[in-house]
């Protein structure tokens, strides 16, 4: 059944009309004006680069969480779909699964493009996507949360990154650290697998959670 | 637990606040009051930092409230999912405000402390970071009351946030030690750390007990204030039916 949501959710994204890229375009947007705030001087940029991208990579999480579980709770989906006898559990998991596929891979898979305009030496640029694909579990996991917690609610946006903003920092921080150590640590930096712990937790939390949250919205 | 259900009774519960309420007022009046005369007259100024030091007698309290806050939302949260208990969810609620405030007040007097003690009002310290964040999820989770109208759904919502919540502040106290021990050497002189006299100990424990009682106040007033709500709400969307099938017959 996870597999019938999340091809579902590939379809409807493709049939979109590009609504999966807002993400990218939004991270191209607010790379580029930070590249201008800093007066595009590059010695500035090469420092600022790693943490700029990760902020630019959260914020556009953040930014697409209402596309999780909003459109199946207000059309009636979820509800139906428990009917059906698909638990919340199971709908948890997919919505996870597909939001992290259709919106945030393609985030963390453009990175070292992003990283061009930062001018990143090759190895940070690898230590980056590293990092970024330990940490896409639980950068998903507690968007995805957020998204079920707001729900169908129209002005959730702002109620989203109050939520998941605090719980991302711990993330935020591994993030950084170990991209930054890869040139010396490589992938046996102890961050890596802090950062995979994370996303363990994250979604051993945020799946359980975002359930309960679903079937608080559909008054089950 | 039984107690817990005990309380779940409103009238119960309004029993209980008649007396609990104005104890706890009266306990936080006096020994805030005792306490700040032993913090500001009768213990003496710090070696090192002078009369600086009597903020602390604010700030550790207010900082743990401001922890005993959150701790209580999350039990308080855990009781509403489980048990389903209505008044559990108004106590959450009534706790999220001065909690936030306490958050606030610990950091406003951290950051008074640390102009003279470190030469600087803000340091991204793990403890100053931790609170930091600590006061975003009081907002989030204040947020999420004022903006989902209906209570019950509301309830439900904040229920599930302020458990995720309290479950990741250790890992974010964890990951920002982490941070801190790798940025910044530590510039903390921790001044409780070899233990504190009696002196200075004294005012602290009266503060602490005084800021308790004042915490348990506001949060049955709040809790008070909820359930007159409550009841007026209710009162409004069920008025008698004032046309019976008789009245139409005739």
């Amino acid at each position: 059944m996870v597999l019938k949501i999340l091809r579902r959710d590939i379809i409807r994204a493709a049939r979109s009309g590009g609504s999966w890229a807002y993400g990218l375009v939004f991270m191209a947007i607010f790379l580029s004006l930070s590249a201008i705030a800093l007066d595009g001087e590059m010695s500035k940029l090469r420092q600022l680069g790693v943490p700029l991208i990760w902020l630019a990579l959260s914020f556009a999480a953040l930014m697409s969480v209402e596309r999780v579980f909003s459109e199946d709770l207000r059309d009636g989906t979820t509800g139906q779909l428990w009917l059906s006898g698909v638990s919340f559990m199971t709908q948890a998991t997919a919505g996870l699964l597909s939001f992290s596929v259709v919106y945030i891979l393609p985030l963390a898979l453009t990175a070292p493009l992003w990283s061009l305009l930062f001018d990143l030496p090759a190895v940070h640029v690898t230590g980056l996507v590293l990092a970024l694909i330990c940490a896409l579990p639980g950068l998903a996991a507690y968007t995805a949360f957020a998204g079920a917690l707001t729900g169908a609610r129209g002005k959730g946006g702002f109620l989203a990154i109050f939520i998941s903003a605090p719980l991302l920092v711990p993330i935020l921080i591994m993030g950084v650290i170990a991209t930054n150590n890869y040139p010396q640590d490589g992938i046996a930096a102890l961050e890596y697998r802090a950062l995979i712990g994370l996303s363990l937790l994250a979604l051993a939390l945020s799946i359980p959670a975002s359930a309960a949250a679903l079937s608080v919205n559909t008054d089950r | 637990m039984r107690f817990i259900s005990y309380l779940a009774n409103p009238v119960r519960f309004l029993r209980f606040s008649r007396f609990a309420t104005p104890i706890s007022g009266g306990l936080a009046l006096g020994l805030i009051g005792i306490g700040l005369i032993l913090a500001l007259f009768i213990s003496p100024p710090g070696q090192e930092h002078g009369e600086a030091v009597r903020i602390l007698y604010v700030h550790v309290p207010a900082a743990w409230c401001a922890l005993a806050a959150y701790s209580g939302i999350a039990i308080a949260s855990l009781v509403s999912f489980v048990w389903r208990h209505n008044l559990a969810d108004s106590v959450a609620r009534s706790l999220a405000l001065p909690g936030a405030a306490f958050t606030f007040l610990t950091l406003a007097t951290g950051s008074l402390w640390g102009r003279p003690a470190w030469g600087t009002w803000w340091q991204w310290d793990g403890r100053m970071t931790s609170v930091l964040i600590l006061l975003f999820i009081y907002i989030a989770y204040i947020a999420i009351w004022n903006i989902v109208s209906d209570r019950r759904l509301a309830a439900r919502l904040a229920a599930i946030l302020g458990m995720v919540g309290w479950l990741n502040i250790p890992i974010i106290k964890f990951s920002v030690n982490w941070w801190n021990s790798l940025h910044q050497p530590a510039t903390v002189s921790d001044i409780g750390a070899p233990g504190v006299s009696a002196e200075l100990g004294w005012p602290w424990a009266v503060m602490a007990l005084g800021y308790t009682a004042l915490l348990v106040w506001f949060t049955l007033r709040g809790t008070e204030a909820e359930l007159v709500e409550l009841k007026r709400n209710r009162a409004a969307s069920s008025k008698p039916a004032k046309v019976t099938l008789e009245d139409i017959s005739s």
